[in-house]
C-alpha cells in the first residue's frame, strides 16, 4: 500500500479532505484484503467502513506516519478476525460466493483462466481465516514475519510456521492438478 | 529437488495469487464523508452518557450513602465514638478542635461507610458491570478510559507488577538439573491443529473473543454499547488452559511448558503482544515462583478489567 505521508501527517491534524485522500488511496487494498479473509463482500466492506471510522478517530494519536499503513492493517485484522468469529456464530462455515465470482480474466484463455481462478478460490476458503490473512500480506503486500506478527497480534514463530503451512496446504490443495 | 520443487510452485503461486488479486472486483467505494458521519453518530452514542456521569455517579453515591446509612448505623456509632475518643484526647493537648480534626471525622465516617463487611453484598447485575451507574469515580473512568483505547493506539497497558526479589533462571537451572528430561517431556509429534475461538458474551456491554491456537491464545475485548469497539487486543504465549468471568475480571491462562534446554538459551521468560507494542517478554518481577516447583512449566495469566479494557498478564513458576 502506497501512501503519501504528508496525507497522513494532515489527516492527524484533523484535515478532512486529506483523510478523504488517504481513504480513496487505501481503500481498495483494505477492502481486498477484507475480502480474502471474510470471503463475503458485504461483510468486508462494513468492516472496512468500521475499520476508517477506528483510523479517523485514531490518526490523531499515531505518533509516525510510516507506520499508517501497518497500523492500518492491525486494525481491520482484528475487526476481520471478529467478523470470522461471527460468521462461524452465525452460520457455521464461511460463505466465499464473492471470492468465486473472481476468475482470472484478460488472458488468451479464458476458459482455462476461469477454472484457475476458482481452484484457487477453492483452495483459499479452505484454509484458516488467519492464514489467508499472513499469506495475502506475505505474498500481496510483502510485509516481513515480524510485521505481520505485529499486525494480526501473534508471535513471529507462530508465523513463520503458519505462512509455512499454509503454502503446504495450498500446495497440496493445487500442486496435483499443476502435475496432472 | 524437493527443496527446488517448493521454491517454484511458491513462486507460481505467487503469481497466481497477483493475478488472481488484480481481477477482484471492487464494489463502488462509499463517500468518505460517510466515515465523518458515522465517526460523529458514534461519538453523539457515548457523548451524553459521557457529559452526566459525573451527575449520574454523584447521584448514586447519594443514594448508596442513603441506603447504607440505617444499615451500618452500628458501625458509625463506633467509629463515632472512636472519632470522639481521638477528638478528646487531641482536644486535651491543643485545648480546642481545628478544622482539620473535622476533616479527620468525615475521613473516618466515610472508611466506616465503605467497609465491606458492614455492607449487605448484593447479587451484580448484568448492568452493575457495564453501564457505568458504579459510584465514586467508577464510570468516568470507564468512558474516559473506553475512549483512549478506542482513539489511541499508542499507549502501553500492561502493568504487571508484582515485587519478588528472585533469580528465575537458577530457580529453573536447579530445577532441571535435579529433574530428569522424562519428568518433563516435550511436546509430542505435531498434531493436526486448528484453531478455534471462544466467543462469548460477558454482558449486554462487553463481549470477548478467545482464540487459541498450538502455542498462544489471542484475546480481544469488544464494548458493544455504542457500535463493537475494541477495548483490548493481546495475545500471550502457552496453551491454552482455562478463561473465565469472576464478575469484575476475565481471566484468561495458558500452561507454558519449559525444559532446560530453554533455560540454556535464555528462552524461559513468556512472551506476550499487543498491536500498539508489538511483541514484548514477561520480566521476572512479573513472574511468581511457587515453592516447591513440581512441574518446570508456568501458569501464564492475564486478568483483563472488563469495564476498561485494562489488563495485566503475569506467571507463576509451578
Amino acid at each position: 500500500m502506497k501512501i503519501d505521508n504528508e496525507l497522513v501527517v494532515r489527516a492527524s491534524k484533523g484535515d478532512k479532505n486529506a483523510f478523504s485522500d488517504l481513504y480513496y488511496c487505501c481503500y481498495k487494498d483494505l477492502y481486498k484484503f477484507a475480502l480474502y479473509a471474510i470471503g463475503d463482500s458485504e461483510s468486508a466492506s462494513d468492516v472496512v467502513a468500521d475499520t476508517f471510522v477506528e483510523i479517523w478517530k485514531g490518526i490523531g494519536k499515531l505518533r509516525d506516519a510510516n507506520s499508517f499503513s501497518s497500523w492500518a492493517f492491525r486494525i481491520l485484522s482484528v475487526r476481520c478476525k471478529k467478523e470470522i468469529s461471527n460468521i462461524i456464530r452465525r452460520r457455521g462455515e464461511y460463505n466465499f460466493d464473492d471470492l468465486f465470482e473472481t476468475p482470472l480474466q484478460g488472458s488468451e484463455n479464458m476458459e482455462e483462466d476461469i477454472a484457475e481462478g476458482a481452484s484457487l478460490a477453492s483452495a483459499l476458503s479452505k484454509l484458516e481465516g488467519e492464514e489467508r490473512m499472513i499469506i495475502i500480506l506475505s505474498v500481496l503486500h510483502g510485509y516481513t514475519n515480524k510485521e505481520i506478527a505485529g499486525m494480526i497480534g501473534k508471535p513471529q514463530g507462530t508465523v513463520s510456521s503458519k505462512l509455512h503451512r499454509t503454502y503446504a496446504k495450498l500446495r497440496e490443495m493445487l500442486g496435483g492438478e499443476n502435475n496432472g | 529437488m524437493a527443496e527446488h520443487d517448493e521454491k517454484l510452485f511458491e513462486h507460481e503461486l505467487e503469481e497466481k495469487l497477483r493475478r488472481f488479486d488484480e481481477n477482484i472486483k471492487i464494489p463502488e467505494i462509499p463517500d468518505a464523508q460517510s466515515i465523518f458521519e458515522k465517526a460523529e453518530s458514534e461519538k453523539g452514542k457515548v457523548l451524553p452518557f459521557k457529559k452526566y456521569s459525573r451527575y449520574i455517579a454523584a447521584a448514586a453515591a447519594v443514594v448508596l450513602i442513603c441506603v447504607s446509612v440505617p444499615l451500618i448505623s452500628p458501625a458509625l456509632g463506633s467509629a463515632a465514638e472512636n472519632i470522639d475518643q481521638k477528638m478528646e484526647s487531641t482536644k486535651s493537648i491543643f485545648g480546642y478542635a481545628t478544622a482539620d480534626m473535622a476533616e479527620v471525622e468525615t475521613e473516618i465516617e466515610l472508611e466506616a461507610l465503605e467497609e465491606p463487611e458492614v455492607l449487605p453484598e448484593e447479587p451484580k447485575t448484568e448492568e452493575d458491570s457495564s453501564d457505568g451507574t458504579l459510584p465514586g469515580n467508577s464510570s468516568i473512568e470507564l468512558t474516559n478510559s473506553s475512549m483512549e483505547s478506542v482513539d489511541g493506539y499508542d499507549e502501553q497497558k500492561v502493568q504487571g507488577q508484582i515485587p519478588q526479589e528472585k533469580n528465575i533462571k537458577k530457580i529453573l537451572e536447579d530445577y532441571f538439573k535435579e529433574n530428569d528430561v522424562e519428568l518433563n517431556p516435550q511436546i509430542g509429534p505435531e498434531e493436526v491443529f486448528r484453531s478455534y475461538s471462544l466467543a462469548e458474551k460477558i454482558n449486554k456491554k462487553r463481549s470477548i473473543d478467545v482464540t487459541v491456537d498450538e502455542e498462544s491464545v489471542s484475546v480481544m475485548l469488544f464494548d458493544n454499547s455504542a457500535g463493537e469497539e475494541i477495548l483490548c487486543a493481546f495475545w500471550m504465549q502457552g496453551k491454552y488452559k482455562e478463561s473465565f468471568y469472576d464478575g469484575e475480571k476475565y481471566i484468561v491462562k495458558t500452561y507454558l511448558r519449559l525444559s532446560g534446554d530453554m533455560v540454556k538459551a535464555d528462552d524461559y521468560l513468556p512472551m506476550f503482544g499487543n498491536a500498539e507494542s508489538g511483541t514484548a517478554f514477561l520480566t521476572e518481577e512479573q513472574i511468581f515462583v511457587s515453592e516447591p516447583i513440581t512441574k518446570g512449566a508456568m501458569i501464564v495469566t492475564a486478568e483483563i478489567d472488563v469495564a476498561t479494557g485494562e489488563y495485566k498478564i503475569f506467571a507463576e513458576l509451578i
